[in-house]
């Protein structure tokens, strides 16, 4: 048991890739609720995928430190747009958001592919280097966190009103295009968060499962929540492990995010069955 | 004499170009219950949210409590069918109610305990003081209409506007709704009512205003919802 849980985590990228994922947990635990709640599945994943060329122009143009920017930059593009196309009625919520995911995550590929190592860099841009995540990163991810929890926790009434009732929301004088614009930008910064470590494709498992989970369980907004936080934690720190073991001491090697990944979506269907189970009971006491 | 509570003067209401309401005049005093009755479609919603200031008037002018829409919402509270809201939100009763004290406790700032006890007394209002921790989805539909009637009292407006909250009610839920106005009315709150049952517009206002694209007839209620009117504004002929 030892040399699974706490033996892995003696060795120093293992512990800064466990830092970092629990703050990703702790940020996507909370991000996620809210997704949930306005239902933002399909605009959390359409940011994922408009990330990634931001991510490329900007190691092309800088290396390795120009990823920060380069995201950043199509996470502010990526949110204004979501917010003025889902607002102008012009097209289709789903279309626009197919248009642009399949848009930008074209011209990423396109950047990607016009150098030697196209392969290797792909794989790094979309899946990140989890084993890899410097002291700087984690600041940077604690940096976003902190930011993103803190706007999130401070109109969290106002976003909780705009996600219930959006009209009673807007005929009390909230303006519905600022908050949702406040919401973009913070799912857009996980994903920048994530884009080195997990990679900009992976962490739509944090955008949405952790909330999903805890709302299988519960249906009170904090439970959800500690719950989501709880999953995502657990997952990181029991991916981690799984993944170190297994190449470690047995040679297979796991690519260390997805495991987590896997380990989340595991926790997510043992909700699902527990919820069902649960249901199930008290559809038989009910009918006895 | 006062201002009325609301003043809605030849306005004229189009969405996307077409006119959805043409040259509306209603006047509502406070203390006034008034049923907004029209088919489906005649723009009754419309209205609301242009009062809600929500949908821009083309032409003429709404007034609300001496101020434009936009000015006055402080003081205007807004009831939608319960049926429109997601019954899977995560959300209690007594949350759903407290949600009426948003705009008094501010940007930021968490409800406090006098807006906590406000809520309290407001869902006792209609009769769901029992219900508080209920999830809102797991309530009837008439309980839902009763718990977003007394988010609107949590508010303590001087102007109430009501969009179809008898559709689908059970009678118990109504007579609730009804005794909630009622005391509404006796403070001194104006009310707008819309709906289609004739029965209730009765009960529950003391003047009307017959709408179909355009006011087929306004004043009160036996005077205004008398077979040719009604005749006149469901088949849309000229009256």
């Amino acid at each position: 048991m030892h040399a699974v849980l706490i033996e892995p985590f003696t060795v120093p990228f293992m512990r800064r890739a466990l830092a970092e994922l629990l703050l990703l947990a702790l940020l996507g635990g909370v991000v996620s609720v809210f997704v949930l709640v306005r239902r933002l599945g399909f605009v959390a994943d359409t940011t994922t995928h408009t990330v990634f060329p931001g991510v490329v122009i900007g190691h092309l143009s800088a290396g390795a430190a120009g990823v920060l920017p380069g995201a950043l930059v199509a996470a502010a593009v990526t949110a204004v747009l979501l917010t003025l196309l889902t607002r102008s009625g012009l097209v289709t919520d789903d279309t626009a958001l197919a248009v642009l995911l399949a848009g930008m995550f074209g011209l990423g590929v396109v950047l990607v592919s016009r150098r030697p190592s196209f392969t290797s860099d792909l794989t790094a841009f979309l899946f990140g280097r989890l084993l890899a995540v410097t002291t700087a990163q984690l600041w940077q991810t604690a940096a976003v966190a902190a930011v993103v929890l803190g706007v999130l926790g401070l109109l969290r009434k106002e976003l909780w009103l705009r996600a219930f009732d959006p009209v009673t929301s807007a005929a009390m004088g909230y303006r519905a295009w600022l908050l949702d614009l406040l919401l973009n930008v913070s799912v857009a910064l996980v994903v920048v968060a994530a884009a080195q470590s997990v990679g900009t494709i992976l962490v739509i498992a944090l955008l949405v499962v952790p909330a999903a989970a805890g709302r299988l369980l519960s249906s009170r907004p904090l439970v959800i929540t500690l719950t989501g936080v709880a999953a995502a934690a657990l997952a990181g720190y029991g991916g981690l492990a799984v993944s170190y073991r297994a190449s470690v001491t047995y040679g297979i090697p796991l690519a260390s995010g997805a495991t987590v990944v896997l380990v989340l979506i595991g926790l997510y269907v043992l909700a699902l069955l527990w919820s069902s189970l649960s249901s199930r009971l008290e559809g038989v006491r009910g009918g006895a | 004499m006062a201002e009325p509570a609301l003043l809605v003067d030849r306005a004229t209401v189009a969405y996307g170009g077409t006119a959805v309401l043409r040259d509306v005049s209603v006047e509502v005093c406070d203390g006034q219950t008034v049923a907004l009755v029209g088919p489906n479609g005649a723009g009754k919603s419309t209205l609301i949210r242009a009062v809600l200031g929500l949908v821009p008037v083309a032409a003429g002018a709404v007034t609300v409590l001496g101020r434009s829409p936009a000015a006055a919402r402080r003081d205007v509270a807004y009831v939608p069918q319960a049926d429109t809201l997601d019954p899977r939100f995560p959300i209690s009763a007594a949350q759903v109610v407290l949600m009426g004290r948003y705009r008094r406790a501010g940007w930021l700032r968490r409800p406090g305990r006098a807006d906590r006890a406000a809520a309290a007394e407001a869902l006792a209002a209609v009769g769901l003081a029992d219900r508080a921790r209920a999830r809102f989805g797991t309530l009837s539909g008439g309980q839902r209409q009763r718990v977003l009637l007394a988010r609107a009292i949590a508010q303590q407006p001087r102007l109430l506007l009501l969009d179809e909250p008898f559709n689908g009610v059970d009678s118990v839920s109504q007579d609730a709704l009804l005794v909630a106005i009622g005391a509404l009315r006796r403070r001194g709150t104006a009310a707008v009512i819309s709906t289609h049952d004739l029965r209730l517009a009765h009960l529950a206002c003391d003047h009307a205003c017959l709408l179909n694209g355009r006011v087929y007839g306004v004043g009160p209620v036996a005077r205004v919802l008398t077979p040719d009117l009604l005749h006149a504004a469901y088949t849309g002929r000229a009256a």
